[in-house]
């Protein structure tokens, strides 16, 4: 027999939604950030591979952050 | 306009008329010359806000005791976002107040996204610019709003999640700051692409059409099926930016959840 849904599996399915996409826009934004401060300042492959690694970073904090958040259920 | 298979009609042109900018608008055997300050996307948004303001002002017809026909489904798509978005989201002391934000989000998006569909008009959504102007919106309210709620200390607050070790807090509140920003990109470009990628996809198979002729037929059957899930696309992406919006402005507000 189905369950019914409870303010916290709307807020897991919320957050899993957000995160799926932050996590693209994460490494996305982050590199195209990167690329654009390295452009001003003249290296703009560093710039980008900074970009990356940050993104990187957030994209792991992401999904940190969801499996806690899915565990603490 | 000239029927297909003339040399002067050109599909690519008449689809990509849907997505790309521009001052002109191309209808049967006239185009419009736009002003300067005015672009082709600009006059969609100004239309759709207009045909909002017509159809909650002049048709919606709210002395009905019981709804029935357009009313009637204008007031279950607003109860949808106050009852399914609003309320579990920001709990119901903020659903209130945010309610017509989001309800604004959600017609003016799905305005947008079916004027985009009638042939002669164009998709505003699919240009970046009004998408980054929308979600700028839900980061104004991300930041400001949240400072504006819950004071400087509260908006560091939210930034600080519970439980983490105090030698990588610096490190986790960066990367929280940083990913307001992102949140509000992800909202900017899903928007952008998604509504992009479906008028891209009808012009590749209708594109078929023109390179291999009455051998592609069956482009023309996937083309009409891709339009009908565009329909789709529309409500759903209207629906997803309104959700979106909501969660990230509750994470920001309410960071105890």
């Amino acid at each position: 027999m189905p369950r019914n849904r409870t303010d916290q599996d709307n807020r897991s399915g919320n957050a899993l939604a957000a995160s799926a996409w932050n996590i693209i826009g994460g490494m996305l934004g982050a590199s195209l950030l990167g690329y654009a401060i390295g452009n001003k300042m003249g290296d703009k492959v560093v710039g980008t591979l900074i970009g990356m690694f940050i993104g990187l970073m957030y994209c792991s904090y992401e999904v940190w952050k969801l499996i806690r958040r899915l565990n603490s259920k | 306009m000239s029927s297909p298979g003339t040399e002067a009609f050109k599909i690519d042109e008449y689809v990509l008329h849907h997505v790309v900018n521009s001052h002109e608008w191309r209808l049967p055997g006239i185009t419009i010359t736009l002003p300067s300050f005015i672009s082709l996307h600009a006059l969609m948004l100004i239309f759709c806000a207009v045909l909002l303001i017509v159809i909650f002002c002049f048709i919606y017809k709210k002395e009905q005791r019981v709804p029935t026909g357009f009313t009637n489904a204008l007031e279950a798509l607003v109860e949808y976002v106050y009852k399914e978005i609003a309320i579990p989201i920001l709990g119901k002391g903020d659903a209130l107040k945010f309610s017509p934000l989001l309800c604004t989000f959600f017609f003016f998006i799905l305005g947008l996204n079916l004027i985009g569909m009638v042939p002669l008009f164009a998709t505003a959504t699919s240009n970046v610019n009004v998408t980054c102007a929308l979600a700028s919106v839900t980061l104004f309210l991300m930041t400001v709003g949240t400072i504006m709620r819950n004071g400087i200390s509260g908006f560091f607050k939210a930034l600080t999640p519970s439980g983490v070790p105090i030698l990588i807090l610096p490190g986790i509140v960066f990367l929280e700051f940083l990913g307001i920003f992102i949140k509000a990109f992800a909202l900017m470009v899903r928007l952008f692409a998604n509504m992009l990628a479906g008028h891209m996809v009808i012009l590749l198979l209708l594109g078929l059409l023109i390179l291999y002729g009455v051998y592609a037929l069956p482009s023309l059957i996937l083309a009409v099926a891709i339009s009908a899930l565009e329909l789709f696309v529309a409500f759903l992406q209207a629906y997803i930016f309104t959700l979106l919006s909501a969660v990230f402005i509750s994470q920001m507000h309410h960071p105890e959840h």
